[in-house]
């Protein structure tokens, strides 16, 4: 690392798996993370010499929510490539060791899914990325009362969504 | 003339949990909270649902992925190397176009530079150097139990909890 900034293998290397986390958690399947890290981390190499030094996990999630943005308005360009509903695709085998913590986190995993994006993403920065409202809206484009509004709504369709799977 | 004070909108509730409203707003929460149970239900919900997100555990990649992805980066210098022979085009960070099903393609079929030495060098270099280390699991038994706990007293029902949500998604509308 030179001048506070990271090079490109340090932030595959220390930051991959944040990355992957955020990636998932707007993705929703493993196949489609993999695609936004490995844009990400190409968005990452090209962009590292132009990084000011500050909170890199959170330009790092807006790198990685705006590979997901594009890649969610391309496919709706072409609507042939949407994704299938397929429960195999949004909920794959994990390997954990604890069945029923990772079948809990499949719930709120797959809750998380059903969120339209508008929702979905603002509540995967904020309590997945960790990212305050301010810096949100910045990676958004949006009114940091955009950010609170949808974040609200989107946690409140989400208790919705989790009372419904359970019942 | 006296004004009644506004009632700040409803998500003020999750500017409140996550410690970004005003000090105002913070104030009438707070007094409201004491005396309406509607209040108090709609911030139980919010923060149920804040709970349990942030409950997830991380999502690793499996190995293969960081192996590969070296691997891509190999292809990734070759195309600056033609890029440059070509015509140099600044790009910005969050407006280059892609599309990662061509991407996805174009991985599938493999790359005629990627020679097949120079993958698995590449793919042995990435397990030593790059592919983040393994660590002791140590799962977030403490906040998963805690996510379960306030969705098993919210339905009265520990074992319903069990039940998977059936809701397929992804990128969709």
């Amino acid at each position: 690392m030179t001048d506070g900034v990271p090079t490109w293998e340090e932030v595959a290397r220390d930051y991959g798996r944040f990355m992957y986390t955020v990636a998932y958690r707007l993705a929703g399947n493993d196949e489609d993370a993999q695609d936004l890290v490995q844009e990400a981390l190409i968005r990452v190499k090209r962009g590292l010499e132009r990084y000011e030094p500050g909170s890199l996990e959170g330009w790092l999630a807006r790198i990685v929510t705006n590979v997901f943005l594009d890649e969610v308005r391309r496919r709706r360009r072409r609507p042939a490539d949407a994704l299938p509903d397929d429960p195999e695709r949004v909920l794959p085998p994990s390997p954990a060791a604890d069945e029923v913590s990772t079948r809990l986190s499949d719930d709120i995993q797959a809750a998380l899914a059903a969120l339209p994006e508008e929702f979905r993403v603002p509540v995967v920065l904020c309590d997945v990325a960790d990212q305050s409202y301010e810096q949100i809206a910045a990676s958004l484009g949006v009114p940091v009362g955009t950010v609170r509004s949808r974040l609200h709504r989107g946690r409140r369709m989400l208790r919705t969504l989790l009372s419904e799977g359970a019942a | 003339m006296n004004r009644e004070p506004t009632m700040p909108d409803e998500d003020v509730l999750s500017a409140y949990l996550d410690g970004e409203c005003t000090d105002d707003e913070r104030a009438w929460v707070e007094g409201e909270l004491a005396s309406s149970p509607d209040l108090q239900a709609v911030l139980a919900e919010v923060r149920a649902a804040r709970d349990a997100v942030r409950a997830l555990p991380m999502r690793d990649a499996p190995p293969e992925f960081w192996a590969r992805l070296l691997t891509s980066d190999a292809d990734l210098r070759a195309e600056a190397e033609a890029d440059a022979d070509a015509e140099p085009t600044p790009v910005t960070v969050g407006d280059a176009p892609i599309d990662l099903a061509e991407r996805r393609d174009r991985r599938g079929r493999g790359r005629w530079f990627a020679a097949v030495a120079g993958a698995a060098a590449a793919a042995m270099i990435a397990a030593v150097v790059l592919v983040p280390q393994p660590t002791t699991a140590t799962p977030p038994v403490g906040a998963l139990a805690a996510a379960h706990s306030v969705r098993s007293s919210l339905q009265d029902d520990a074992v319903s909890t069990l039940a998977p949500l059936a809701v397929a998604a992804g990128f969709r509308r």
